[in-house]
């Protein structure tokens, strides 16, 4: 609409002077409307009204097949009793501490290496982005199919090379929590590359070439000129990564079921579990809030810190 | 001009996620749509031909074999025409409980035996009694059938057991001088017997070999727990129900003999495909559940199995086990005519039983279980036995959240993060909280 904006304000003046009833912001405000409503049809349908509903349901007790009984606030108190919601929660904060700063450092290694001036950056560009588009289902049978005991691909190597003792990836609690930190870098790390990349190509060459000028090395230029120029890259990064993590569910779903024990359980698999399996949709929904509750503060305080250094 | 054809692009483009939303949620009821369609032409228009949508959850071999005993059952019975919908296992009952909620539940469904305390509470499933006033329930396995009944009423028609027994690899226990002369494993009773003869095992047999080779988390571990359980005559909740009832000297005896396999290297730890390297030749014994039979069976030009019910190790034989029956959930809509159609579809399947053994159940008939088609399949008669000893989960609507307590706490023993008492304290307090809400 704006290409000819002349013609159509000339047009709009007539078309006023045609049907003076209808004034022009009144007319504005319809065709703003008519071009909301679709989506917010579709947002209220399918997100304002499950969020009401999910409050709803947190203060039953709902079982699918039976009338609910409404029991207050009920399921929140049992939860905080849970040591296993607790259990969930911090291996959900857990996997967020460990795999924001992973995958923010990793993804501007790669974007720096596929930014660098040499043959062959077309090809990591894809190659480092590729595992991005798989789905999950794929990427953990792949890691699954590789670290599993006995049998594995790392493990039969490792033996091949002399190591004869059977290293247990995805069953002992550290090394659990380390290989779906690996399969996760591998699959996401892809993203963050591609936003530091376009970070990186905004940098004016002339900054460096004004530094090297005044004799700086190329550590002292990457210190002063490429870091302080990504910050906002950077932030950026970090807010969604940690959202991101923050819904971790089928890398350890598929690729340790929650285990060993519940040592690796986030808490999306437990309200998954206390919802579907253990049919009790109440006290998940319950969950599902306390956990929407701690990524709105997270996000919040983020977000803050985020318009303070701007 | 602009304004109008923008208009028009956002209109169609409401349209067409309205479209697109308006076929999402129809999913549920897509199938039955198709098998509708289906059902019209197969039926050849005659107005006489009752309709049934059959939902089952199996996945595998399991299906297959279904499925060729449903085209069984058209052929027979030009009258019926009953269409198979074969769902996820993971999601089958969540989707059952959604259809019959809203009023789109099949004509007849498959439930385990497990999930009947569940599903009866909530009045969506027929009594079979005021529907099929005839049936013989005397053909069935007792031990079965008890299974299905709630408050004298009969629940559901059941199909097998598929209960928790022991396969041998011939060739390994052979060169190991293991075998007697019927070729079954020479092992001394009780369960110092068993692990005799595990070690035994472990000394003579190849380095590759593993004694025990049975996935040692997850629902294993359970079903073996259960099973030793219970042959010490444990119960896993108190009389009323109300209670944990696990958490005692029986039980503790049973889970440290498994963790004690673990811990002296006869099971390997946290396999998790005990019956493939079974499957491979690379495991001595592999305690598994029947459905095994099938997929062993696939391997027999390179591997030599044997099956035989699950080893008594203490007072009395049982072993976990579960049933697959047939239930038929209450319509919107009665049609006394369906449900009795349902009725015999049901009946029928659980008569033409030696068909699904071959999936390797042991079918609930005795009847069945006696006939010549039944014994003249390999291996399961060596194993049918087991379906008069198998120790059923009691009747609470709580079995299925228990089981996702007691799974994650018997993981944390078998993988040596916590102590048998630690683990059943632990699990006996959540299994309380969850029965006290």
């Amino acid at each position: 609409m704006n290409v000819q904006p002349e013609a159509s304000k000339q047009e709009v003046i007539r078309t006023e002077r045609r049907r003076g009833f209808l004034n022009l912001s009144l007319r504005n405000l319809i065709t703003a409307w008519l071009f909301l409503i679709p989506y917010l049809v579709l947002y209220v349908w399918f997100m304002l009204y499950p969020i009401v509903k999910g409050f709803y349901i947190s203060l039953h007790q709902w079982t699918i097949g039976r009338e609910p009984v409404f029991i207050g606030f009920q399921n929140y108190s049992y939860m905080f009793k849970d040591k296993h919601f607790w259990g969930a929660l911090w291996n959900t904060l857990y996997f967020v501490i460990l795999s924001t700063p992973t995958l923010v450092i990793v993804g501007l290694l790669l974007a720096l290496i596929v930014n660098a001036q040499m043959k062959g950056t077309t090809f990591l560009r894809s190659a480092f982005f590729l595992p991005h588009i798989l789905s999950i289902s794929v990427i953990s049978s792949i890691w699954v199919f590789m670290l599993q005991p006995y049998t594995g691909f790392v493990n039969s190597m490792l033996h091949k090379i002399g190591i004869s003792q059977e290293i247990f990836w995805l069953d002992d609690v550290h090394l659990a929590w380390i290989s779906i930190l690996i399969a996760t870098v591998w699959w996401t790390v892809g993203f963050n590359m591609v936003l530091y990349l376009a970070g990186l190509q905004e940098i004016p060459e002339e900054y460096y070439e004004a530094a090297r000028i005044d004799g700086a090395n190329s550590w002292q230029c990457f210190l002063h000129i490429t870091l302080p120029s990504l910050k906002g890259v950077t932030l950026l990064i970090v807010v969604l990564q940690s959202i991101a993590s923050f819904k971790l569910f089928g890398q350890p779903w598929l690729m340790t079921q929650g285990g060993p024990g519940t040592a690796t359980r986030p808490l999306v698999q437990y309200i998954y579990e206390t919802g579907f399996r253990s049919n009790e949709m109440g006290l998940s929904a319950a969950m599902s809030y306390f956990l929407f509750a701690v990524m709105i503060v997270f996000a919040l305080v983020q977000f803050k810190f985020l318009s303070k250094k701007d | 001009m602009k304004k109008l054809s923008g208009f028009l692009a956002s209109m169609l483009i409401t349209a067409s996620f309205l479209t697109a939303c308006g076929s999402g949620s129809g999913t549920s009821g897509t199938p039955q749509n198709e098998s509708a369609g289906k059902q019209e032409q197969a039926g050849g228009g005659t107005s006489e031909t009752v309709k049934l949508n059959y939902w089952v959850p199996f996945s595998g071999g399991d299906g297959d074999f279904m499925k060729e005993m449903v085209n069984k059952f058209n052929q027979e019975n030009p009258d019926t025409n009953v269409q198979i919908l074969n769902l996820k296992n993971e999601e089958y009952y969540t989707k059952l409980s959604t259809a019959m909620v809203s009023g789109q539940a099949p004509d007849v469904a498959i439930a385990h035996t497990s999930k009947l305390a569940e599903l009866v509470p909530t009045g969506n499933l027929e009594v079979i009694d005021t529907i099929a006033p005839d049936l013989d329930w005397n053909s069935f396995n007792p031990n079965i059938l008890g299974a299905t009944v709630f408050d004298g009423n009969h629940m559901a028609i059941p199909l097998d057991t598929h209960a928790e027994i022991m396969f041998y690899n011939k060739k390994i226990l052979g060169d190991a001088g293991l075998l007697d002369a019927d070729g079954k494993p020479k092992m001394e009773p009780g369960a110092e017997g068993f692990v005799k003869f595990l070690r035994e095992i472990k000394a003579k047999a190849p380095a590759d070999v593993m004694p025990l080779a049975t996935t040692s988390k997850g629902n294993q571990p359970y079903w073996l727990w259960w099973t030793l359980y219970s042959q010490m005559g444990g119960q896993l909740l108190t009389e009323d129900g109300k209670k944990a009832d696990f958490n005692n000297e029986k039980s503790k005896q049973a889970l440290q003999f498994l963790a004690d396999l673990v811990n002296e290297d006869l099971w390997p730890k946290n396999i998790k495909n005990g019956g493939e390297i079974f499957s491979a030749g690379k495991g001595a014994i592999s305690l598994n559940g029947v459905w095994s039979t099938g997929t062993f069976e696939k391997n027999k030009d390179s591997l030599d199995f044997g099956a035989v019910s699950f080893p008594q190790l203490y007072d009395k034989p049982a072993a976990w086990g579960d049933s697959h029956t047939l239930v038929i959930p209450v319509q919107k809509n009665k049609d006394e005519k369906k449900a009795a159609a349902a009725a015999k579809f049901a009946n029928w399947l659980a008569d033409h039983g030696a068909m699904w053994a071959k999936a390797g159940h042991v079918p609930s008939k005795l009847t069945v279980a006696e006939s010549q088609e039944f014994k003249s399949l390999p291996y399961r008669s060596d194993y049918a036995e087991v379906a008069n000893v198998v120790a059923f989960l009691p009747n609470s609507d709580k079995v299925g959240p228990i089981k996702e307590i007691l799974v994650p706490n018997f993981d944390k023993l078998m993988t040596g993060q916590a102590t048998v008492d630690q683990v059943l304290a632990d699990a006996e307090k959540q299994v309380n909280d969850l029965l006290a809400k």
